[in-house]
C-alpha cells in the first residue's frame, strides 16, 4: 500500500516530532484517508459500519473531516473475540492468510479482546513504539535498562514485551540489547517470584547510564526493599524512569503520583522531569510517552483526539475543546489488518492541540488521560485515579 | 432557587454558595464549611437532644414523620415546591420522575407503614418504649444512640428518607451526610419533620463534605473514628467507598454497608402471548424508565425465554415502543457527559453487531433497547439502556448470570404457574438475591421489606430482657 511510504518517511525523519506543524498535519490527513480508504474497500463488515454512518472515504476531505470516520468499540473487540476466530475473521481487511499472529488484550475488565496482525503491520507497530522511545523517552543506544518486571520467557504481559521489542529495534541488535537489560523478578527453583534487588544494584553500579522501566507498584515494592536496607542510588542527570500499566491487580496499594515520584527521586536516583508515564492504547498496540513536560504526545502517524456527543447519542463527531473532557478516540493508520479506529469510553482531554507546540519544543496534540466514563450509580467507576490497561498479549499462532 | 445544603438545628454555620445547573434550571445551594469542631458540636447537641427523643412513643414518632411524609404529597406544600424545583437539577432527573419520586416516598413513609414494619422487625413496637411481656419474661428494646449515615452518589431519591426515618424510629438520632451532588432531598425532608414537630428534629443533622477529600480527614476521623459501642455507621455507597469508611470506623461501634446492586427480569415463553404483551411491556418499562434505572432495584437485563407466541425479538421491539411511549408521560433526566459516553459505546458496539446479524439495537427518545443474540454479559450502563437476551430455556437462565450472581438484588419473574417454584427455589439458592417480584413492582415495595436480604435493624438494636 503506497500509502505507508509516508511512514516510512517519517520515521527516517531524525525527530518527527518537531517537523512544522503544517506539514505534520498534512501527512497525518493523507495517511488516515488512504487508511479509511483502505479499510472501507477491504472489509465488508467495516463499510457496512460506515454506511449505517452515512461516511465514506470520499468524505474526508479536509483535516477537520478526520473526526467523521467510524469508531470502533474497544468493548466490540471484546465481544468478537469471545466468539473464537470465525466472528474476528470478518474484521480482518487484508487477505486472511497473510495474518500471522494474534495479540490479545487483557484490558481493565478482565475480559479478552483478539486483534489480527499481518507481519507489516506488526513491524510498522514495532518501528512506531521504538520510534516514540528514542524521540520523546531522548535515550542512547548504549543505554542499560533496568527492568522491574519478569523477562520475557515468564511473562506475557505486552507492556514488558513492547517495551523490550522497542528497545531492541532501536538499539538494532538482538545480541547487544540482551546484554543490556536486566529483569529484576526472578523465579525460584519452586517458581515462586521475588525481586532480586542484589543483581539489580550491581547491574546498576556496572552501567554508566540506566533507565528503570516496570509499572508503578513495581517502583513502590523495590523502593520500599530499597528503603529498608537504608540504600538509596545516587541522582544521576540522564537516568530516566518509565512507567506503564498503572496499578492493575494492586488497586488497593496505590498512592498519589506525587508521593510515588518523590520515591522514585530518593530511592532510585531520578530527576522529577525524567520520571516518564506512558499511556498505553492496548487496542492499537501502542504506547504514548510522556516528555519532560509530562505530556504525553502523539506522533503524527497518529490522530488522538477527545470527543463529544451531539443531542443525537451515537455521534460524537464533535471535538471536546483542549482541556476539556471528552471522549478519547484514536486512529492509527499503520495498521492495515483490522480497522483500528477505535473509541473505549475513557475519558480524557488535549492538553495541546494539533496546531501546536509543547512548551518542550515538539509539535502536535497531547493527550491526558482522567478516567474511565462513569457508572451513574456513582459505584467505583466513578474514582478518578488513574488506572490504564495492562497490555497482556498473547503471540497466538494463527490457527 | 436557593436552598441550605445543610441541616443544623439551633446552630449557626459558616457557609458559601455552590450552583448546580443543567437543562432543568439552575439552583444556588448554601453549602456549610464542615469542621471537626462543628461536626464535634452537632453530634455533642445531638446527645443531649436525645432525652426528649427518648421519651416520645414510638407511635408518636411515626405520626409525626407520617404526617411530614404525608404533607409533601400535597402539591401546594412549599417544601414539596421546593423538592420540585430542586431535584431535576441535582439528580438530573425530569420533573415529572422527580414529582412520581416525591409521591412515592409520601406513600411509603406513612404512619401505617412505619408501625407495620415496626411489628414486622420487633414483633411490637412498644418494646422502644417499655418492658413489655415477651417470650424471655419482659422485654425491651434500644436502638443506637447516634446513627451515621453515609448516602452515596446516584440521583435516587428516597434513600435517604429512609435512612433518616429507620434511625428516628428506633429513637437514635441520626447524623447524614448526602453526596455532596445531591445534598437537597434529606435537609428537605429533616425540614418537612421540623414542620411537625421541631424537637424531634433537633435529633437530626445533614452535613455535607467530600468524602475521601484529605481536607476533611480530621471530620472523617471524628464522625467515624469516634463512635462507641452504641453508635453505629451505615454506608449506602459504592464497595471502594463502603471498605475506606469501614477501614475509619472504631471496632466497638456498629459498622453496616450497602453496596450497589444489579436486578433483572425472566420472562418465561407462556407468558410472551399477545394477550399479555401489552400489561407486560407497560410494568416492564416501568421498572426501566423508574429512576432512569439507576436503582439498584431497576432491571438492566432482561432474559426472555424462546417458543412463545411473541418472540424475544418481537418483544424488544414492543418495549421499545412502550419506553416511547412512557417517555412523553415521565421523560429521561439530563445524561451527564459520562453517562452519554457509556450509553454511546454500548449503543455502537451493537450498532457493530447489528452488521454482523448478532444483535439488534431499537432506539428511541426514551431509551435505548439491544436485542442481543450473543447472550453476552455487559455491565450495567443504566440511563434506560437495556439488554434482552434470548433463552432456550430456563436451564440456561442460571448459567448465563454467573457472572454477576453475587451482586444480584431483585428478580423480576414473569412465568407460568409450573416454573415459578423451580424459579424461586433456583434463586434463592443465590446468597446476594433478596426480592422475588412481579416486572411492574420492582420499583414499588412495602416498607416492611427486607433490606439486601436483612432486617432492617439488625445490628442496630439492643434488647434486655426482665425475666
Amino acid at each position: 500500500m503506497g500509502y505507508l511510504e509516508i511512514f516510512d518517511r517519517l520515521l527516517e525523519h531524525p525527530n518527527p516530532f518537531r517537523i512544522p506543524v503544517e506539514e505534520a498535519n498534512d501527512l497525518r490527513l493523507e495517511l488516515i484517508q488512504c487508511a479509511f480508504e483502505h479499510q472501507y474497500k477491504n472489509n465488508r463488515f467495516y463499510r457496512e459500519f460506515c454506511d449505517h454512518f452515512k461516511v465514506k472515504p470520499d468524505d474526508i476531505k479536509e483535516f477537520d473531516d478526520i473526526t467523521r470516520i467510524p469508531l470502533i468499540t474497544s468493548d466490540f473487540f471484546k465481544q468478537i473475540s469471545a466468539y473464537g476466530e470465525k466472528d474476528i475473521y470478518k474484521i480482518i481487511s487484508v487477505p486472511p492468510e497473510e495474518i500471522v499472529v494474534y495479540f490479545t488484550t487483557s484490558g481493565t475488565t478482565g475480559k479478552a479482546s483478539k486483534y489480527p496482525f499481518d507481519r507489516e503491520s506488526l513491524i510498522r507497530l514495532n518501528k512506531s513504539n521504538a520510534k516514540i522511545l528514542e524521540c520523546i523517552g531522548e535515550i542512547d543506544k548504549e543505554d542499560r535498562f533496568v527492568f522491574l518486571t519478569p523477562d520475557l520467557e515468564h511473562t506475557k504481559t505486552g507492556l514488558v514485551h513492547g517495551m523490550y521489542q522497542s528497545i531492541e529495534i532501536y538499539i538494532g541488535d538482538k545480541k547487544k540489547t540482551k546484554d543490556q537489560v536486566f529483569f529484576t523478578i526472578k523465579t525460584d527453583a519452586n517458581g515462586n517470584r521475588y525481586y532480586d534487588v542484589d543483581g539489580m544494584l550491581r547491574f546498576i553500579d556496572e552501567s554508566m547510564d540506566v533507565h528503570l522501566f516496570g509499572p508503578p507498584f513495581a517502583y513502590k515494592d523495590v523502593a520500599e526493599m530499597l528503603i529498608e536496607r537504608g540504600y538509596s542510588l545516587d541522582l544521576k542527570e540522564k537516568r530516566k524512569a518509565f512507567m506503564s500499566g498503572g496499578w492493575k491487580g494492586r488497586k488497593e496499594e496505590m498512592i498519589p503520583r506525587q508521593e510515588l515520584e518523590s520515591m522514585i527521586t530518593e530511592v532510585y536516583g531520578v530527576n522529577e522531569n525524567n520520571i516518564r508515564d506512558g499511556l498505553g492504547l492496548t487496542d492499537i498496540f501502542s504506547w504514548l510517552l510522556e516528555c519532560c513536560e509530562k505530556e504525553k504526545h502523539v506522533p503524527p502517524w497518529m490522530h488522538v483526539s477527545t470527543r463529544k456527543e451531539s443531542e443525537y447519542i451515537g455521534d460524537i463527531r464533535r471535538r471536546a475543546a483542549k482541556n476539556e473532557d471528552g471522549i478519547i478516540a484514536f486512529l492509527s493508520p499503520i495498521i492495515t489488518s483490522y480497522p483500528a479506529f477505535i473509541t473505549t469510553g475513557d475519558i480524557g482531554a488535549l492538553t495541546n492541540e494539533f496546531n501546536e507546540n509543547c512548551k518542550c519544543g515538539r509539535i502536535g496534540p497531547t493527550v491526558e488521560y482522567r478516567r474511565r466514563s462513569g457508572d451513574p450509580r456513582g459505584c467505583a467507576l466513578r474514582e478518578l485515579e488513574k488506572m490504564q490497561s495492562e497490555v497482556l498479549v498473547v503471540f497466538s499462532e494463527k490457527s | 432557587m436557593k436552598v441550605k445544603g445543610y441541616f443544623l438545628p439551633c446552630m449557626e454555620v459558616e457557609s458559601e454558595k455552590k450552583i448546580f445547573r443543567n437543562k432543568f434550571g439552575e439552583v444556588e445551594v448554601e453549602v456549610p464549611h464542615t469542621t471537626e469542631y462543628l461536626v464535634k458540636s452537632a453530634i455533642e447537641r445531638m446527645e443531649n437532644t436525645r432525652e426528649y427523643l427518648l421519651k416520645l412513643p414510638v407511635r408518636k414518632i411515626a405520626e409525626s414523620v407520617g404526617r411530614a411524609s404525608k404533607n409533601l404529597s400535597d402539591k401546594k406544600y412549599s417544601l414539596r415546591k421546593k423538592l420540585e424545583k430542586t431535584l431535576p437539577v441535582t439528580t438530573n432527573l425530569s420533573p415529572e420522575m422527580v414529582s412520581l419520586s416525591i409521591d412515592i416516598i409520601a406513600d411509603t413513609f406513612t404512619e401505617d407503614n412505619m408501625i407495620e414494619m415496626l411489628y414486622s422487625e420487633l414483633g411490637d413496637p412498644e418494646y422502644l418504649d417499655k418492658f413489655k411481656p415477651s417470650k424471655a419474661g419482659k422485654s425491651k428494646a434500644f436502638g443506637k444512640n447516634i446513627i451515621i449515615n453515609v448516602f452515596g452518589s446516584g440521583g435516587v431519591p428516597g434513600i435517604q428518607v429512609l435512612g433518616i426515618v429507620n434511625g428516628l424510629l428506633i429513637k437514635s438520632a441520626v447524623f447524614s451526610k448526602p453526596d455532596s451532588s445531591e445534598p437537597i432531598l434529606p435537609v428537605v425532608y429533616c425540614e418537612a419533620i421540623s414542620d411537625v414537630d421541631p424537637k424531634l428534629a433537633e435529633n437530626l443533622v445533614v452535613l455535607p463534605w467530600e468524602g475521601g477529600n484529605p481536607k476533611y480527614s480530621d471530620v472523617e476521623n471524628y464522625v467515624f473514628g469516634k463512635r462507641g459501642e452504641n453508635d453505629a455507621v451505615i454506608v449506602y455507597g459504592s464497595k471502594q467507598t463502603i471498605n475506606t469508611i469501614r477501614r475509619m470506623v472504631n471496632r466497638d461501634s456498629t459498622f453496616i454497608g450497602y453496596p450497589p446492586r444489579t436486578s433483572i427480569i425472566v420472562i418465561g415463553k407462556g407468558k410472551l402471548n399477545r394477550n399479555n404483551i401489552e400489561d407486560l411491556t407497560y410494568r416492564v418499562a416501568m421498572d426501566v424508565c423508574m429512576y432512569d434505572q439507576k436503582a439498584c432495584f431497576s432491571p438492566q437485563i432482561i432474559y426472555t425465554e424462546e417458543g412463545g407466541e411473541i418472540s424475544p425479538e418481537e418483544f424488544s421491539e414492543a418495549l421499545a415502543q412502550k419506553i416511547n411511549k412512557l417517555n412523553k408521560k415521565y421523560p429521561v433526566g439530563e445524561l451527564t457527559d459520562d453517562a452519554k459516553a457509556k450509553v454511546n459505546e454500548r449503543k455502537r458496539t451493537y450498532i457493530a453487531q447489528t452488521i454482523l446479524g448478532k444483535a439488534r439495537v431499537y432506539e428511541s427518545e426514551g431509551g435505548v433497547i439491544i436485542f442481543d443474540r450473543n447472550k453476552t454479559t455487559e455491565r450495567p450502563i443504566t440511563y434506560r439502556t437495556v439488554q434482552i437476551i434470548p433463552i432456550e430455556s430456563l436451564d440456561e437462565f442460571f448459567e448465563l448470570i454467573k457472572p454477576f450472581k453475587d451482586d444480584l438484588q431483585t428478580i423480576g419473574l414473569e412465568v407460568g404457574e409450573k416454573e415459578f417454584e423451580y424459579y424461586v427455589n433456583s434463586l434463592s439458592s443465590l446468597e446476594s438475591v433478596s426480592r422475588i417480584t412481579r416486572p411492574g413492582s420492582m420499583y414499588r415495595f412495602p416498607l416492611s421489606i427486607h433490606h439486601d436480604g436483612k432486617r432492617n435493624y439488625e445490628g442496630l438494636i439492643r434488647w434486655i430482657d426482665l425475666i
